[in-house]
Protein backbone atom coordinates (compact mmCIF):
# COMPACT_ATOMS: atom_id res chain seq x y z
CA UNK A 1 0.00 0.00 0.00
CA UNK A 2 1.51 3.48 -0.42
CA UNK A 3 0.73 6.68 1.38
CA UNK A 4 0.06 10.22 -0.50
CA UNK A 5 1.88 12.94 0.08
CA UNK A 6 0.29 16.59 0.10
CA UNK A 7 1.48 19.39 -2.55
CA UNK A 8 -0.13 22.83 -1.40
CA UNK A 9 0.56 25.40 -4.17
CA UNK A 10 -0.42 29.42 -3.81
CA UNK A 11 -3.51 28.48 -1.44
CA UNK A 12 -5.50 31.43 -0.14
CA UNK A 13 -8.50 31.16 1.46
CA UNK A 14 -10.84 34.32 3.01
CA UNK A 15 -13.78 34.32 5.06
CA UNK A 16 -15.51 37.76 3.96
CA UNK A 17 -12.68 40.52 3.73
CA UNK A 18 -10.42 38.33 6.03
CA UNK A 19 -7.59 36.49 4.55
CA UNK A 20 -6.73 33.74 6.38
CA UNK A 21 -4.10 32.16 4.40
CA UNK A 22 -2.26 33.69 1.81
CA UNK A 23 0.09 32.37 -0.64
CA UNK A 24 1.02 29.44 1.37
CA UNK A 25 3.07 26.69 -0.25
CA UNK A 26 3.58 23.89 1.63
CA UNK A 27 4.93 20.29 0.66
CA UNK A 28 4.73 16.95 2.91
CA UNK A 29 6.28 13.47 2.25
CA UNK A 30 4.12 10.79 2.33
CA UNK A 31 4.27 8.80 5.90
CA UNK A 32 5.67 11.83 7.67
CA UNK A 33 4.75 13.02 11.39
CA UNK A 34 3.93 16.60 10.44
CA UNK A 35 2.92 19.36 13.15
CA UNK A 36 1.54 22.57 11.76
CA UNK A 37 1.89 24.95 15.02
CA UNK A 38 0.67 28.63 15.71
CA UNK A 39 -1.02 30.96 18.22
CA UNK A 40 -5.16 30.76 17.94
CA UNK A 41 -6.05 32.42 14.93
CA UNK A 42 -3.56 31.70 12.84
CA UNK A 43 -5.08 29.24 10.22
CA UNK A 44 -3.71 26.09 11.06
CA UNK A 45 -7.22 24.30 11.78
CA UNK A 46 -8.21 26.21 9.01
CA UNK A 47 -5.69 24.29 6.90
CA UNK A 48 -6.78 21.21 7.93
CA UNK A 49 -10.56 21.88 6.89
CA UNK A 50 -9.23 22.66 3.49
CA UNK A 51 -7.27 19.44 3.10
CA UNK A 52 -10.48 17.75 4.15
CA UNK A 53 -12.51 19.44 1.89
CA UNK A 54 -15.09 20.78 5.10
CA UNK A 55 -14.43 24.14 3.35
CA UNK A 56 -13.60 25.59 -0.16
CA UNK A 57 -10.36 27.30 -0.68
CA UNK A 58 -10.54 30.67 -2.61
CA UNK A 59 -7.87 29.85 -4.72
CA UNK A 60 -4.68 27.97 -5.76
CA UNK A 61 -4.23 24.28 -5.51
CA UNK A 62 -4.01 21.24 -3.03
CA UNK A 63 -3.10 17.75 -4.12
CA UNK A 64 -3.38 14.33 -2.33
CA UNK A 65 -6.21 11.58 -2.41
CA UNK A 66 -9.47 12.10 -0.77
CA UNK A 67 -10.19 8.70 -0.43
CA UNK A 68 -9.07 7.24 2.59
CA UNK A 69 -8.48 10.33 5.20
CA UNK A 70 -9.79 10.47 8.32
CA UNK A 71 -9.73 13.65 10.61
CA UNK A 72 -10.03 13.77 14.61
CA UNK A 73 -11.67 16.58 16.03
CA UNK A 74 -10.83 18.88 18.79
CA UNK A 75 -14.22 17.48 20.81
CA UNK A 76 -13.87 13.57 20.40
CA UNK A 77 -17.50 14.26 18.46
CA UNK A 78 -18.94 10.79 19.46
CA UNK A 79 -22.92 9.96 18.73
CA UNK A 80 -24.62 9.78 22.00
CA UNK A 81 -26.38 6.98 21.30
CA UNK A 82 -23.93 4.51 20.10
CA UNK A 83 -21.92 2.38 22.27
CA UNK A 84 -18.12 2.92 21.77
CA UNK A 85 -18.24 0.06 19.16
CA UNK A 86 -21.07 0.94 17.22
CA UNK A 87 -19.39 4.55 17.10
CA UNK A 88 -15.98 2.66 15.58
CA UNK A 89 -18.04 0.64 13.07
CA UNK A 90 -19.88 4.06 11.67
CA UNK A 91 -17.48 5.00 8.98
CA UNK A 92 -18.47 1.19 7.40
CA UNK A 93 -21.57 2.50 7.14
CA UNK A 94 -21.66 5.64 5.42
CA UNK A 95 -18.50 5.46 4.13
CA UNK A 96 -19.12 4.28 0.12
CA UNK A 97 -15.91 2.89 0.15
CA UNK A 98 -15.95 0.84 3.50
CA UNK A 99 -19.62 -0.26 2.97
CA UNK A 100 -18.27 -3.51 0.97
CA UNK A 101 -16.27 -4.72 3.93
CA UNK A 102 -18.15 -7.90 5.39
CA UNK A 103 -20.20 -7.79 8.54
CA UNK A 104 -17.52 -10.45 10.43
CA UNK A 105 -14.16 -8.13 8.66
CA UNK A 106 -16.24 -4.93 10.14
CA UNK A 107 -16.99 -6.20 13.57
CA UNK A 108 -12.99 -7.80 14.03
CA UNK A 109 -11.47 -4.19 12.88
CA UNK A 110 -13.41 -2.19 14.95
CA UNK A 111 -12.24 -4.48 17.97
CA UNK A 112 -8.92 -4.05 17.06
CA UNK A 113 -9.15 -0.53 16.53
CA UNK A 114 -10.55 -0.52 20.12
CA UNK A 115 -7.98 -2.93 21.53
CA UNK A 116 -5.00 -0.62 19.86
CA UNK A 117 -6.21 2.09 21.68
CA UNK A 118 -6.57 0.57 25.25
CA UNK A 119 -10.55 0.23 25.07
CA UNK A 120 -11.52 -3.12 23.97
CA UNK A 121 -13.40 -3.66 27.98
CA UNK A 122 -15.33 -0.27 27.23
CA UNK A 123 -16.70 -1.66 23.69
CA UNK A 124 -19.96 -1.34 25.10
CA UNK A 125 -20.15 1.55 26.77
CA UNK A 126 -22.01 4.90 26.29
CA UNK A 127 -19.98 7.80 25.32
CA UNK A 128 -21.48 9.16 28.65
CA UNK A 129 -20.03 6.88 30.51
CA UNK A 130 -16.21 7.42 29.33
CA UNK A 131 -13.63 9.92 30.74
CA UNK A 132 -12.42 12.39 28.63
CA UNK A 133 -9.53 10.64 27.48
CA UNK A 134 -11.44 7.18 27.32
CA UNK A 135 -13.76 9.59 24.16
CA UNK A 136 -10.79 10.83 22.80
CA UNK A 137 -9.43 7.20 22.50
CA UNK A 138 -12.62 6.22 20.91
CA UNK A 139 -12.66 9.22 18.33
CA UNK A 140 -9.08 8.19 17.91
CA UNK A 141 -10.51 4.31 17.06
CA UNK A 142 -12.93 5.60 14.82
CA UNK A 143 -10.57 7.17 12.64
CA UNK A 144 -8.15 4.70 12.53
CA UNK A 145 -10.97 1.67 11.46
CA UNK A 146 -10.54 2.48 8.09
CA UNK A 147 -6.77 2.23 8.00
CA UNK A 148 -5.86 5.63 6.90
CA UNK A 149 -3.43 6.89 4.46
CA UNK A 150 -3.63 10.50 5.57
CA UNK A 151 -4.61 11.58 9.02
CA UNK A 152 -5.84 14.60 10.11
CA UNK A 153 -5.46 15.65 13.85
CA UNK A 154 -6.90 19.39 14.97
CA UNK A 155 -5.72 19.51 18.64
CA UNK A 156 -6.93 16.41 19.77
CA UNK A 157 -5.45 16.14 22.87
CA UNK A 158 -6.01 20.17 24.02
CA UNK A 159 -8.66 19.90 26.51
CA UNK A 160 -7.63 16.48 28.34
CA UNK A 161 -5.51 16.81 31.39
CA UNK A 162 -1.69 16.32 31.07
CA UNK A 163 -1.55 12.45 32.46
CA UNK A 164 -4.05 11.32 29.68
CA UNK A 165 -2.49 13.81 27.29
CA UNK A 166 0.65 11.99 27.26
CA UNK A 167 -0.29 8.57 27.33
CA UNK A 168 -2.23 9.17 24.01
CA UNK A 169 0.75 11.35 22.54
CA UNK A 170 3.08 8.66 23.18
CA UNK A 171 -0.35 6.07 21.61
CA UNK A 172 -0.38 8.14 18.62
CA UNK A 173 2.91 8.13 17.80
CA UNK A 174 3.08 4.30 18.10
CA UNK A 175 0.18 3.96 16.04
CA UNK A 176 1.66 6.12 13.32
CA UNK A 177 5.23 3.90 13.42
CA UNK A 178 3.03 0.69 13.02
CA UNK A 179 1.07 2.05 10.19
CA UNK A 180 3.10 4.77 8.80
CA UNK A 181 0.70 6.52 7.47
CA UNK A 182 0.59 10.68 6.65
CA UNK A 183 -0.13 12.41 9.84
CA UNK A 184 -1.15 16.01 10.19
CA UNK A 185 -1.45 16.87 13.38
CA UNK A 186 -2.18 20.47 14.41
CA UNK A 187 -1.44 21.76 18.03
CA UNK A 188 -0.38 25.32 19.90
CA UNK A 189 2.07 23.82 22.08
CA UNK A 190 5.61 23.77 21.35
CA UNK A 191 6.29 20.91 23.67
CA UNK A 192 3.25 18.34 21.93
CA UNK A 193 4.60 19.43 18.77
CA UNK A 194 8.22 18.29 19.61
CA UNK A 195 7.49 15.05 21.41
CA UNK A 196 4.94 13.63 18.90
CA UNK A 197 6.35 15.27 14.93
CA UNK A 198 9.14 14.43 12.94
CA UNK A 199 8.91 18.13 11.25
CA UNK A 200 7.34 21.13 12.45
CA UNK A 201 5.63 24.18 10.44
CA UNK A 202 5.06 27.14 12.53
CA UNK A 203 2.53 29.55 11.32
CA UNK A 204 2.13 33.14 11.85
CA UNK A 205 -1.22 35.48 11.40
CA UNK A 206 -2.33 36.89 9.39
CA UNK A 207 -2.07 35.37 6.18
CA UNK A 208 -0.92 31.76 7.64
CA UNK A 209 3.32 32.70 6.76
CA UNK A 210 5.47 29.92 7.44
CA UNK A 211 7.41 31.18 10.05
CA UNK A 212 9.45 28.27 10.13
CA UNK A 213 10.23 25.09 8.72
CA UNK A 214 12.14 22.58 11.24
CA UNK A 215 13.22 18.91 11.15
CA UNK A 216 12.92 17.41 14.80
CA UNK A 217 16.24 15.63 15.62
CA UNK A 218 14.85 12.66 17.94
CA UNK A 219 14.89 9.27 17.95
CA UNK A 220 11.37 7.71 16.21
CA UNK A 221 10.21 5.79 19.43
CA UNK A 222 9.14 8.45 21.90
CA UNK A 223 8.38 7.29 25.48
CA UNK A 224 7.47 9.31 28.20
CA UNK A 225 11.46 9.62 29.45
CA UNK A 226 11.79 11.55 26.36
CA UNK A 227 10.56 14.23 28.21
CA UNK A 228 12.83 15.26 30.56
CA UNK A 229 16.34 14.75 28.41
CA UNK A 230 18.34 17.30 27.08
CA UNK A 231 18.21 16.32 23.73
CA UNK A 232 14.41 17.03 23.38
CA UNK A 233 14.26 20.02 25.98
CA UNK A 234 16.93 21.51 23.51
CA UNK A 235 14.58 21.13 20.35
CA UNK A 236 11.99 22.68 22.62
CA UNK A 237 13.89 25.69 23.43
CA UNK A 238 15.49 25.91 19.77
CA UNK A 239 11.82 26.48 18.37
CA UNK A 240 11.28 28.66 21.21
CA UNK A 241 14.34 31.01 21.03
CA UNK A 242 13.50 31.15 17.00
CA UNK A 243 9.61 31.61 17.53
CA UNK A 244 10.81 34.91 19.94
CA UNK A 245 13.23 36.04 17.49
CA UNK B 1 -44.03 1.11 38.58
CA UNK B 2 -43.98 1.88 42.96
CA UNK B 3 -41.91 4.70 42.27
CA UNK B 4 -44.04 6.55 39.73
CA UNK B 5 -47.32 6.14 42.01
CA UNK B 6 -45.04 7.83 44.70
CA UNK B 7 -44.23 10.83 42.14
CA UNK B 8 -47.51 11.17 41.77
CA UNK B 9 -48.82 11.23 45.02
CA UNK B 10 -48.99 14.72 45.43
CA UNK B 11 -51.05 15.79 42.70
CA UNK B 12 -53.45 12.95 43.91
CA UNK B 13 -53.56 14.36 47.28
CA UNK B 14 -54.32 18.04 46.26
CA UNK B 15 -56.49 16.75 43.57
CA UNK B 16 -58.13 14.75 46.79
CA UNK B 17 -58.31 17.66 48.76
CA UNK B 18 -59.70 19.67 46.48
CA UNK B 19 -62.57 17.34 45.47
CA UNK B 20 -63.44 17.04 49.34
CA UNK B 21 -63.58 21.20 49.42
CA UNK B 22 -65.54 21.35 46.69
CA UNK B 23 -67.47 19.01 48.21
CA UNK B 24 -67.41 20.32 51.92
CA UNK B 25 -68.65 23.76 50.09
CA UNK B 26 -71.68 22.41 47.83
CA UNK B 27 -72.74 20.77 50.89
CA UNK B 28 -73.21 23.87 53.33
CA UNK B 29 -74.13 25.84 50.33
CA UNK B 30 -71.48 27.97 50.05
CA UNK B 31 -71.34 27.35 45.80
CA UNK B 32 -74.59 26.94 43.92
CA UNK B 33 -74.38 22.85 42.26
CA UNK B 34 -75.90 24.42 39.50
CA UNK B 35 -72.85 26.28 38.96
CA UNK B 36 -70.03 24.09 40.02
CA UNK B 37 -71.69 20.28 40.65
CA UNK B 38 -70.65 18.18 43.71
CA UNK B 39 -67.77 15.35 42.91
CA UNK B 40 -70.36 12.98 44.33
CA UNK B 41 -73.11 14.44 41.49
CA UNK B 42 -70.00 13.69 39.28
CA UNK B 43 -69.57 10.34 39.91
CA UNK B 44 -73.17 9.60 40.42
CA UNK B 45 -74.12 10.96 36.47
CA UNK B 46 -70.98 9.03 35.02
CA UNK B 47 -72.24 6.09 36.84
CA UNK B 48 -76.21 6.24 35.54
CA UNK B 49 -74.69 7.45 31.92
CA UNK B 50 -71.89 5.07 31.98
CA UNK B 51 -72.78 3.46 28.81
CA UNK B 52 -73.01 6.70 27.08
CA UNK B 53 -70.14 8.21 28.78
CA UNK B 54 -68.00 4.78 27.98
CA UNK B 55 -68.93 4.73 24.42
CA UNK B 56 -68.28 8.27 23.89
CA UNK B 57 -65.10 8.11 25.68
CA UNK B 58 -63.82 5.82 23.67
CA UNK B 59 -65.08 7.45 19.94
CA UNK B 60 -63.27 10.64 21.17
CA UNK B 61 -60.28 8.56 21.94
CA UNK B 62 -60.01 6.61 18.81
CA UNK B 63 -60.78 10.01 17.02
CA UNK B 64 -58.02 11.45 18.75
CA UNK B 65 -55.37 8.58 18.21
CA UNK B 66 -56.26 8.96 14.64
CA UNK B 67 -55.87 12.88 14.29
CA UNK B 68 -52.44 12.66 16.42
CA UNK B 69 -51.19 9.29 14.12
CA UNK B 70 -51.92 11.44 11.02
CA UNK B 71 -50.13 14.39 11.92
CA UNK B 72 -46.86 12.53 13.11
CA UNK B 73 -46.86 10.52 10.09
CA UNK B 74 -47.55 13.12 7.81
CA UNK B 75 -45.48 16.19 10.45
CA UNK B 76 -43.00 13.99 10.26
CA UNK B 77 -42.44 13.37 6.42
CA UNK B 78 -43.21 16.97 5.84
CA UNK B 79 -40.30 17.89 8.40
CA UNK B 80 -37.86 15.31 6.74
CA UNK B 81 -38.84 16.93 3.16
CA UNK B 82 -38.38 20.34 4.53
CA UNK B 83 -34.45 19.39 6.04
CA UNK B 84 -34.07 18.16 2.58
CA UNK B 85 -34.75 20.82 1.11
CA UNK B 86 -33.98 24.37 1.49
CA UNK B 87 -36.22 25.22 -1.45
CA UNK B 88 -38.67 23.65 -0.38
CA UNK B 89 -39.05 24.46 3.12
CA UNK B 90 -39.19 28.09 2.02
CA UNK B 91 -41.90 27.69 -0.54
CA UNK B 92 -43.95 25.28 1.76
CA UNK B 93 -43.53 26.31 5.76
CA UNK B 94 -45.10 29.84 5.64
CA UNK B 95 -48.23 27.65 4.80
CA UNK B 96 -47.78 25.82 7.51
CA UNK B 97 -48.06 28.18 9.80
CA UNK B 98 -51.59 28.34 8.72
CA UNK B 99 -52.21 25.13 10.98
CA UNK B 100 -50.99 27.13 13.47
CA UNK B 101 -52.41 30.13 13.67
CA UNK B 102 -56.42 29.41 12.33
CA UNK B 103 -58.82 28.86 15.15
CA UNK B 104 -60.17 25.15 14.75
CA UNK B 105 -63.68 26.82 15.79
CA UNK B 106 -63.37 29.18 12.31
CA UNK B 107 -62.80 26.17 9.89
CA UNK B 108 -64.74 23.33 11.54
CA UNK B 109 -67.62 24.18 9.76
CA UNK B 110 -65.69 23.82 6.03
CA UNK B 111 -64.84 20.77 7.52
CA UNK B 112 -68.58 19.62 8.03
CA UNK B 113 -68.58 20.53 4.18
CA UNK B 114 -65.92 18.68 2.90
CA UNK B 115 -65.66 15.43 5.25
CA UNK B 116 -69.67 15.27 6.35
CA UNK B 117 -70.54 14.74 9.78
CA UNK B 118 -69.00 12.32 12.59
CA UNK B 119 -65.44 11.10 12.51
CA UNK B 120 -63.97 12.18 9.12
CA UNK B 121 -64.24 15.76 10.12
CA UNK B 122 -62.91 14.84 13.81
CA UNK B 123 -59.95 13.36 12.75
CA UNK B 124 -59.45 16.03 10.39
CA UNK B 125 -59.78 18.56 13.07
CA UNK B 126 -57.89 17.01 15.38
CA UNK B 127 -54.77 16.48 12.56
CA UNK B 128 -55.33 20.12 11.90
CA UNK B 129 -54.68 21.40 15.38
CA UNK B 130 -52.13 18.97 16.25
CA UNK B 131 -49.88 19.00 13.19
CA UNK B 132 -48.02 22.44 13.53
CA UNK B 133 -45.95 21.13 16.58
CA UNK B 134 -44.98 18.25 15.53
CA UNK B 135 -43.42 19.83 12.00
CA UNK B 136 -42.01 22.86 13.85
CA UNK B 137 -40.14 20.30 16.57
CA UNK B 138 -38.82 17.52 14.06
CA UNK B 139 -37.51 20.51 12.02
CA UNK B 140 -35.91 22.16 14.32
CA UNK B 141 -34.21 19.27 15.46
CA UNK B 142 -33.38 18.08 12.23
CA UNK B 143 -31.31 21.23 11.59
CA UNK B 144 -29.38 21.23 14.47
CA UNK B 145 -26.50 18.47 14.84
CA UNK B 146 -23.56 20.07 15.74
CA UNK B 147 -21.38 21.47 12.55
CA UNK B 148 -18.58 19.27 13.54
CA UNK B 149 -21.17 15.98 13.58
CA UNK B 150 -21.57 17.05 10.29
CA UNK B 151 -18.40 17.37 9.11
CA UNK B 152 -17.72 14.20 10.55
CA UNK B 153 -19.94 12.98 8.18
CA UNK B 154 -18.76 14.74 5.29
CA UNK B 155 -15.39 13.62 5.84
CA UNK B 156 -16.54 9.99 5.40
CA UNK B 157 -18.52 10.91 2.54
CA UNK B 158 -22.16 10.02 4.03
CA UNK B 159 -25.05 10.84 1.31
CA UNK B 160 -27.75 12.94 2.73
CA UNK B 161 -30.02 9.90 3.62
CA UNK B 162 -27.19 8.31 5.85
CA UNK B 163 -26.75 11.53 7.38
CA UNK B 164 -30.56 11.76 7.93
CA UNK B 165 -31.08 8.34 9.47
CA UNK B 166 -27.89 7.98 10.98
CA UNK B 167 -27.55 11.20 12.24
CA UNK B 168 -29.96 13.87 12.02
CA UNK B 169 -32.98 11.73 12.93
CA UNK B 170 -31.49 10.30 16.17
CA UNK B 171 -30.02 13.89 17.11
CA UNK B 172 -33.60 15.25 16.88
CA UNK B 173 -35.65 12.56 19.03
CA UNK B 174 -35.48 14.77 22.33
CA UNK B 175 -37.20 17.28 19.70
CA UNK B 176 -39.63 15.31 18.41
CA UNK B 177 -40.44 14.07 21.90
CA UNK B 178 -41.17 17.55 23.01
CA UNK B 179 -43.18 18.15 19.88
CA UNK B 180 -45.46 14.90 20.34
CA UNK B 181 -45.86 15.71 23.99
CA UNK B 182 -47.63 19.20 22.95
CA UNK B 183 -49.24 17.60 19.74
CA UNK B 184 -50.83 15.16 21.85
CA UNK B 185 -52.41 17.57 24.30
CA UNK B 186 -53.49 19.71 21.33
CA UNK B 187 -54.75 16.54 19.27
CA UNK B 188 -57.55 16.03 21.90
CA UNK B 189 -58.38 19.99 21.70
CA UNK B 190 -58.95 19.55 18.08
CA UNK B 191 -61.04 16.15 18.36
CA UNK B 192 -63.80 17.97 20.83
CA UNK B 193 -64.14 21.35 18.62
CA UNK B 194 -64.48 18.84 16.08
CA UNK B 195 -66.99 17.17 17.81
CA UNK B 196 -68.71 20.04 18.84
CA UNK B 197 -70.15 21.00 15.13
CA UNK B 198 -69.68 17.12 13.81
CA UNK B 199 -71.44 15.81 16.11
CA UNK B 200 -70.44 12.10 18.37
CA UNK B 201 -67.88 11.55 21.23
CA UNK B 202 -67.66 13.75 24.30
CA UNK B 203 -68.17 17.04 22.19
CA UNK B 204 -71.24 16.07 21.38
CA UNK B 205 -71.93 15.14 24.95
CA UNK B 206 -70.93 18.33 26.66
CA UNK B 207 -72.81 20.46 23.69
CA UNK B 208 -75.97 18.60 24.49
CA UNK B 209 -75.57 19.12 28.23
CA UNK B 210 -75.02 22.90 27.96
CA UNK B 211 -78.18 23.18 26.27
CA UNK B 212 -79.98 21.35 29.12
CA UNK B 213 -77.79 22.78 32.08
CA UNK B 214 -76.14 19.60 33.03
CA UNK B 215 -73.50 20.85 34.27
CA UNK B 216 -72.70 17.56 35.79
CA UNK B 217 -72.17 15.77 32.67
CA UNK B 218 -70.17 18.55 31.39
CA UNK B 219 -67.57 18.20 34.38
CA UNK B 220 -68.15 14.02 34.00
CA UNK B 221 -66.99 14.61 30.32
CA UNK B 222 -64.11 16.81 31.51
CA UNK B 223 -62.54 14.53 33.83
CA UNK B 224 -62.90 11.67 31.29
CA UNK B 225 -61.05 14.31 29.23
CA UNK B 226 -58.40 14.90 31.48
CA UNK B 227 -57.97 10.82 31.80
CA UNK B 228 -57.57 10.81 28.18
CA UNK B 229 -55.14 13.38 28.47
CA UNK B 230 -53.30 11.60 31.58
CA UNK B 231 -53.48 8.45 29.03
CA UNK B 232 -51.70 10.21 26.37
CA UNK B 233 -48.80 11.76 28.13
CA UNK B 234 -48.33 8.76 30.63
CA UNK B 235 -47.96 6.96 27.06
CA UNK B 236 -45.16 9.14 25.57
CA UNK B 237 -43.23 9.27 29.31
CA UNK B 238 -43.40 5.48 29.05
CA UNK B 239 -42.34 5.49 25.60
CA UNK B 240 -40.15 7.94 26.20
CA UNK B 241 -38.43 6.13 28.95
CA UNK B 242 -38.24 2.73 28.14
CA UNK B 243 -36.22 4.33 25.03
CA UNK B 244 -33.84 5.91 26.55
CA UNK B 245 -33.20 3.40 29.20
CA UNK B 246 -31.42 1.57 25.45
CA UNK B 247 -30.18 4.22 23.75
CA UNK B 248 -29.26 8.00 25.18
CA UNK B 249 -30.21 10.00 23.02
CA UNK B 250 -30.86 13.05 25.59
CA UNK B 251 -26.86 12.90 26.60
Amino acid sequence: MTTEAIEIHRLNKSFGSRKVIEDLDLQIQAGAFVSLMGPSGCGKSTILRLLAELEPLSSGQISHSKENLSLVFQEANLLAWRTALENVLLPFEINPQLSVTPEDERKERALRALQQVGLQDASSLFPHQLSGGMKMRAALARALVTRPRLLLLDEPFAALDEMTRFELQIQLRNLWIQDKMTVVFVTHSITEAVFLADRIVCLKAPGAKILLDHKVDLPIERTNTLRTTSQYNQQVETISMRLRS
Amino acid sequence: MISTFKKSLPAIFSFCTLALALEGMIYWDLISYTLIPAPSMVLGVLKTLHKEFTDAFLESFSNTVQGLGLSILIGGLIAIVFSLSELLKRAILPFAVFFQTVPIIAIAPLLVIYFGFGSPTVIASSFIVSLFPVIANTLIGLESPPRLQLDLFKVQQASALQTLYKLRLPWAYTHIYAGLKISAGLSIVGTIAGEFVAGGGLGAMIDSARTQQRVDIVFAALLLLSLMGLIFVGTLAFGNKWILQRRPFDK
